[in-house]
């Protein structure tokens, strides 16, 4: 057979399946138990079991073993409900006021014209913290930050390191399972996957910044790049690229970026592309590719505000720096005895431009642009990696990482001390962690209620 | 949503999400029952946020394939698990269309390509995502993922060639 031909069957591999009867009785009922424990009413439980004794998947017997195991969640959660309620009257303020980011359906025009500043999008009534964890300390001592992460789905997961706890809060989700892109610029957060949005921390409003399809940071850290594909998802078509204010919401005209490969940063005057035929160096000016670094498969991590870039081409077993002002360029390669390649797109610069942080294997590397040096900075367990991300502190000094953990039980998150040259990795009982910024913890605001 | 409409969209769904799962992850009875099992979890707390849908199919297909991302990436974690299919639990799992020998030689084939290829195959292939929406959907550059598939293509015609079904 023919790779062509096993394509063409690939393409036709599908349809549905019912699965078995066993399987469809044993979720149902999951899904009503799930159903009755979130309501928390006995009446949403009846009305849920009796919705089953109809149900056209169940034969008799497991209609009554449906309607035996609903009744009998639905008067545990009844009972615990009611005793709580009795023990602590009154009910303690559970939420504080988080403003939820609009449905898209109904968002207002996006900033998309130059010098134009977009409506304040409303603020949605009701509080909207999902969990709360009680962690204690999570590393060994109280430290003044909030870890903020994209947990993948429809909120923000903050960690607090000084012992407050862990939170999982909503500032808005888009209809669907989507992840968001989260960056930090001035006490906001861009969130993005479809509608781009700023949330302010300190007040809780969301203010629609564009409907476009996905951002990237800029060089100017008040500012982000929009990039808008026609139609909801990214395609092979050319999208348009603005540049945004974070702060005040003016933004430049959109241009069409008619070149191959794939946004990955913003830099000095334009975007940075990952490519085939290396780095390209798009310019919004002209809107041509006006320079390219390396050669081959290519890919960008950061870039300083002074315009030096990181980047590697494939497989990335060296990074490489390179000034933008001037061409000077740097390769950091890793060390001969640790043979993973840096995870080129979580590498981060601190917040100085001095250090670089970037994944590899197991082991978060530091990379001392200014001396050269390049050391193991932290080193997680065994089978975390690949899947690592990094983020600095404002103090450019302590250095944090978390695995990826969406959908899983637990989160891995290390700590590294550059004035100390302590690191600490910890394992959280709670998953849910993506890409992530840090912030101090008393500037957390609406992320920790 | 209430309980109606739930059940109706979960008695519509059910079976095109079963068939994805099982589809996609080898002919694996238990894994497909397991990811299943979460889609429909994280669908109904998404309508008990009020998470407003206009069309729940896709919608609920978009959860699916993020599950399937996540369970790759598990596996990664989990190291290499067994990697064999017998026709016979094929057919046991479900019923519907997934019954061809030549349909379980090829999911065979595809199970035995390395895991990120696999992926990259599925999410371009059989979803029909763009390579750059693949990219995004693994963590990858789109030059990476392209080389990915390159690769994963001569891993699937190599292994087709091979696979038996008992």
């Amino acid at each position: 057979m023919t790779e062509r031909d096993l394509i063409e069957r690939l393409r036709d591999l599908d349809g549905p399946v019912t699965p078995n009867a066993d399987f469809r009785a044993e979720l149902h009922a999951l899904l009503v138990a799930e159903r009755i424990a979130t309501s928390g009413s006995s009446s949403e439980g009846s009305r849920v079991t009796a919705d089953l004794a109809d149900h056209p998947a169940t034969s008799r017997g497991q209609r009554r073993d449906w309607k035996l195991s609903a009744a009998l969640a639905a008067f545990v959660v009844v009972a615990l409900v009611g005793l709580l309620t009795w023990w602590l009257a009154p009910p303690p303020e559970q939420t504080a006021p988080v403003a939820t980011i609009p449905d898209t359906t109904t968002s207002s025009t996006p900033a998309t014209t130059a010098t134009s500043v977009p409506e304040a999008q409303p603020t949605l009534p009701g509080s909207t913290l999902q969990q709360s964890w009680d962690d204690g300390l999570v590393f060994g001592e109280s430290m003044p930050w909030a870890l903020a992460f994209d947990n993948g789905t429809c909120c923000i997961k903050t960690v607090t390191l000084d012992g407050d706890g862990s939170h999982l809060v909503n500032i808005g989700t888009q209809g669907g399972d989507q992840p968001f892109r989260l960056t930090l610029h001035d006490g906001r957060l861009v969130v993005s996957w479809g509608d781009i949005y700023a949330y302010d921390i300190a007040t809780g409003t969301s203010t629609l910044l564009a409907e476009a399809t996905f951002h990237v940071p800029a060089s100017d850290p008040s500012n982000v790049w929009m990039i808008g594909y026609p139609g909801p998802r990214i395609s092979a078509a050319s999208p348009e690229v603005w540049q945004v204010d974070v702060i005040t919401g003016q933004a430049t005209e959109p241009k069409l970026l008619e070149s191959e490969g794939f946004v990955a940063r913003g830099i000095p005057g334009g975007l940075a592309l990952d490519s085939d035929n290396g780095v390209l160096l798009w310019d919004y000016e002209s809107g041509e590719v006006v320079d390219s670094l390396g050669e081959g498969g290519s890919s960008v991590s950061d870039v300083t505000e002074d315009g030096r870039i990181a980047w590697c081409a494939e497989p990335c077993s060296e990074m490489v720096v390179t000034s933008l002002a001037d061409g000077e360029e740097t390769v950091y390669p890793r060390r001969e005895d640790e043979p993973q390649p840096y995870g080129t797109a979580a590498a981060r610069f601190s917040d100085d431009g001095r250090y670089l942080a970037a994944p590899a294997g197991n082991d978060v590397m530091l990379i001392d642009t200014t001396t050269g040096e390049i050391r193991a900075a932290m080193t997680f367990p065994d089978q975390t990696a690949p899947h690592l991300y990094v983020a600095w502190a404002p103090n450019n000094t302590d250095l944090f990482a978390a695995d990826y953990s969406y959908g899983a039980a637990e989160s891995v998150i290390g700590h590294y001390s550059l004035a100390d040259d302590v690191a600490e990795v910890t394992t959280l009982p709670h998953g849910g962690t993506l890409s992530f910024v840090v912030l101090p913890s008393s500037e957390a605001g609406s992320l920790v209620p | 949503m209430n309980g109606d409409r739930f059940d109706e969209f979960y008695d519509r769904t059910l079976p095109v999400i079963f068939g994805y799962f099982l589809r996609r992850c080898g002919g694996r009875r238990d894994v497909a029952e397991e990811l299943t099992q979460e889609t429909y979890l994280s669908a109904l707390r998404s309508f008990d946020r009020g998470v407003s849908v206009d069309a729940d199919g896709p919608w609920v297909v978009s959860i699916a394939r993020r599950r399937l991302v996540d369970y790759y990436r598990r596996e990664a974690r989990r190291r290499k698990r067994e990697s064999t299919i017998r026709f016979e639990d094929w057919v046991a799992a479900g019923t519907g269309s997934l019954t061809t020998m030549a349909e379980a030689r090829l999911i065979a084939a595809l199970d035995r390509v390395p895991r990120s290829q696999r992926l990259a195959l599925i999410l371009r292939y059989v979803d029909g995502l763009t390579i750059a929406e693949v990219a995004d959907l693994m963590g990858r550059t789109v030059s990476a993922t392209d080389s990915l598939l390159r690769r994963g293509r001569t891993s699937l015609q190599e292994a087709y060639e091979e696979v038996e079904i008992d």
